[in-house]
């Protein structure tokens, strides 16, 4: 009897399961990994809708030179690859068509960028792209730029950073520029100017003539102004200066000064670290009124002040607490706590300007390497892994980081400094190009574009 | 009464083993007994299991290829990289001008040219930007982990030619996708279905890797099949969250584009009418990314 009971209530049970199971008939399915190989996009060369002659070359060689950058500024990011232009089936022309999608899917290519350019009747040069989604077979994005020709390197910028914002949800970031170091010469006469170029290494240019020695230049989050420091008479001197209108101005003389001031978020301010009695606190200038206020009081080294980009808090580091360590405090000074406990020592925190990282160069393992952490101190995680990278500087975007990189110095050889990026996730490390040696990179603020 | 107790024995010892019998008999016996029932599944489990094995060993498979791509690549293509050259390459003219000439003068001669400064410049300018197509080291699942470079593992991974793991990658996906379908029948493996098309989204899903807040995010996407398998119409974003907000705009379209990638869904389209089905919902989540 028991038999028959056990056997019908396994039964019973059997029919519950089952009905519990069609109840869920509607499937679905928890897709929580992906790949994160670079995205397939296609860049045909811009058409021109009449060739024609220019001051800068023939339309059409403009109109292919506009993809090529675009291409290699989004190449570039590690997030995108680009489909081989042999491969491609159909030819892009000026005319204000829809591609046909069907003969860019067997590429693979995800996003398609087109482009027309003309000669407007005031010389101007008229540029039109579109994004489209090869998969949806939509027009996800679609934008006119008008300019003179000399500019249309700035116009290729502008629009990888249209496309980039579009794909990535990311500020883009490609129509910027880097203040650095140049260096030349044998190691005991060493020629240090300040030069700047494009994000992308192209237009070079040196600011100082190398007569005196400068260091640490940081830009003005807001405006295209930044702040250096030099040695004028052995005496370190911060300048002011500003890269559209070529001005320089003294901030002023700062005995003990190692690294420049840094911006605040609103441009208004600069704060720095002092020596006073060999012993290096914060403080804050105010760019208009040039008061300084004094923000730490501690016998320990405080340096390398950042703001946090809603300009609420500082990091810095300090050997209060015996080793050199991240700090975080209220912008007024209160609230001083430490947020860094790992092993070796941490040196020049940037605040990343999405506000989320905190990046710095981490002294450790016979190494310098370049990490990053939550300002709360968690998350610490290292992005680099070579024997000398420091002085880390953030994309206007929050999204990718520039340094500098020193080799080994041995037998005479190596010790040279050379700029290099990375991204945030630690992956697509790369060389920035430049024709010196190069160290101290700032990354500018995102170049002013004027909309209609 | 030496009768008697004997017979209480024997009936207390009866009863004792009845009991313990009916006890041992629905113990032991109770799958036994289930069985019989459900006589017709037992094959379709042992497919199960083959099935599970396949979906695991492919799975590690390809990270493990991931790893050992990137690892190369990365170094090689940092210290390849010509910088300078890069730059100029964008700039000089003089090669590009070649193709125009060719276009008025239509001629035999001309036409080598320019297809010649063409490819020229092609080599130049994608060489260095196809290096990064190298397939991410970052294992998937455990980024925040692996982007730490103080890791020594990433350092000792064998050496392989990028293409062809590629090359056997697709084949193995290409191969995988009908085998993990072919035995999931009936209600009883859903869950197979399950952990295939979330195997085979996994391979169409380009994650946004990086995006702030991308491991908070989530959305879900169905589809609606037509009995072969293909989409019945454009996927719908189910409950979507502020598509204004440009992070989120790009989780939830990148889901959107890798459920018609992953298309047509033939493998599981045949199962799932049988369940009186026709729509997948899919739900993209990114906790498994954070740290990015």
């Amino acid at each position: 009897m028991g038999m028959i009971f056990l056997r019908r209530l396994s039964a019973l049970v059997f029919v519950i399961l089952m009905g519990v199971t069609s109840a869920h008939a509607q499937l679905r399915v928890d897709v929580a990994r992906g790949n994160i190989e670079p995205v397939p996009i296609a860049v045909p060369e811009f058409a021109p809708v009449v060739d024609v002659e220019t001051s800068t070359g023939p339309l059409s060689d403009i109109g292919a030179s506009i993809s090529q950058v675009i291409v290699s500024n989004l190449v570039s990011t590690g997030l995108f690859r680009s489909v081989d232009e042999n491969a491609f089936i159909e030819k892009i022309t000026a005319a204000p068509t829809r591609p046909n999608f069907a003969s860019w899917r067997p590429l693979a290519v995800q996003g398609l960028v087109t482009g027309r350019l003309e000669i407007k009747p005031d010389g101007n040069l008229r540029v039109e792209f579109r994004l489209w989604d090869v998969v949806q077979e939509i027009q996800m994005e679609g934008v006119g730029y008008n300019t003179p020709i000399s500019n249309w390197r700035r116009i290729a910028h502008v629009i990888s950073d249209r496309i980039y914002s579009r794909l990535t949800g990311e500020e883009g970031y490609f129509d910027t520029r880097i203040v650095y170091i140049a260096e030349q010469g044998a190691a005991t006469d060493r020629k240090k100017r300040l030069a700047i170029m494009d994000q992308d290494g192209a237009n070079q240019q040196l600011l100082t003539d190398g007569s005196y020695l400068v260091l640490t230049p940081r830009f003005s989050p807001n405006r295209q102004e930044i702040t250096f420091l030099s040695y004028f008479n052995d005496q370190p001197r911060v300048y002011l200066f500003n890269i559209l209108t070529n001005r320089f101005e003294v901030l002023g003389d700062f005995p003990n000064m190692t690294f420049a001031p840094r911006f605040s978020p609103d441009g208004n301010k600069v704060i720095m670290s002092l020596a006073d009695d060999g012993n290096s606190d914060i403080y804050v200038m105010d760019l208009r009124t040039r008061k300084v206020t004094r923000l730490t009081d501690d016998p320990g080294i405080d340096t390398s002040p950042s703001y946090s980009p809603d300009g609420s808090r500082i990091v810095f580091n300090s050997d209060r607490g015996g080793s050199q360590q991240l700090y975080v405090m209220d912008a007024d000074g209160s609230n001083v706590h430490r947020i860094s406990f790992g092993n070796g020592r941490y040196a020049t925190p940037v605040w990343s300007p999405r506000g989320d990282l905190i990046a710095f160069t981490k002294i450790g393992e016979r190494k310098f390497r370049i990490g990053v952490m939550r300002p709360d101190g968690k998350g610490e995680r290292l992005l680099t892994d070579a024997y000398q990278d420091e002085g880390p500087t953030w994309s206007p975007n929050g999204r990718v980081l520039m340094f500098f990189r020193t080799t080994r110095y041995r037998n005479g050889s190596g010790g040279k400094p050379s700029l290099w990026s990375v991204d945030l996730t630690g992956y697509n490390e790369r060389q920035v190009p430049t024709p010196f040696d190069a160290s101290d990179p700032a990354w500018s603020p995102p170049l002013p574009v004027s909309t209609r | 009464m030496s009768s008697e107790l004997l017979k209480n024995i024997v009936g207390w010892s009866l009863s004792i083993l009845l009991h313990v019998g009916v006890a041992v008999a629905a113990y032991v016996g109770l799958p036994y007994l289930t069985r019989p029932e459900i006589a017709p599944p037992p094959p379709i489990s042992i497919e199960f299991v083959a099935i599970a094995a396949k979906t695991q060993q492919a799975a590690p498979k390809e990270v493990v290829e991931q790893e050992a791509t990137e690892e190369k690549p990365q170094p090689k293509y940092a210290a390849a990289e010509q910088p300078v050259e890069l730059v100029e390459d964008a700039v000089p003219l003089p090669a590009k001008a070649a193709p125009k000439e060719a276009a008025p003068a239509p001629k035999p001669k001309p036409k080598p040219k320019p297809q010649l400064s063409k490819t020229r410049k092609l080599a130049q300018s994608i060489r260095p930007r196809g290096k990064p197509k190298a397939p991410s080291r970052l294992k998937s699942t455990r980024i925040a982990a692996l982007i730490d470079k103080s890791i020594k593992e990433e350092k000792d991974v064998t050496k392989k030619d990028e293409k062809k793991k590629e090359e056997k990658k697709k084949n193995e996906t290409n191969k995988k996708k009908p085998n993990l379908l072919a035995g999931a029948r009936g209600t009883i493996a859903t869950a197979t279905i399950r952990d295939a098309l979330s195997q085979k989204l996994a391979a169409c899903w380009s994650f946004p890797r990086g995006a702030k807040g991308v491991e908070k995010m989530q959305v879900m996407v169905r589809i609606t099949l037509r009995p072969d398998g293909t989409l019945l119409r454009r996927p719908e974003l189910i409950n979507a969250g502020n598509m204004n907000e440009g992070f989120y705009r790009v989780f939830a379209e990148s889901a959107r584009r890798a459920v018609q990638l992953c298309a047509p869904y033939s493998d599981v389209a045949k199962t799932l009418f049988e369940m009186g089905e026709s729509s997948i919902d899919f739900n993209f989540n990114g906790a498994d990314f954070a740290g990015g």
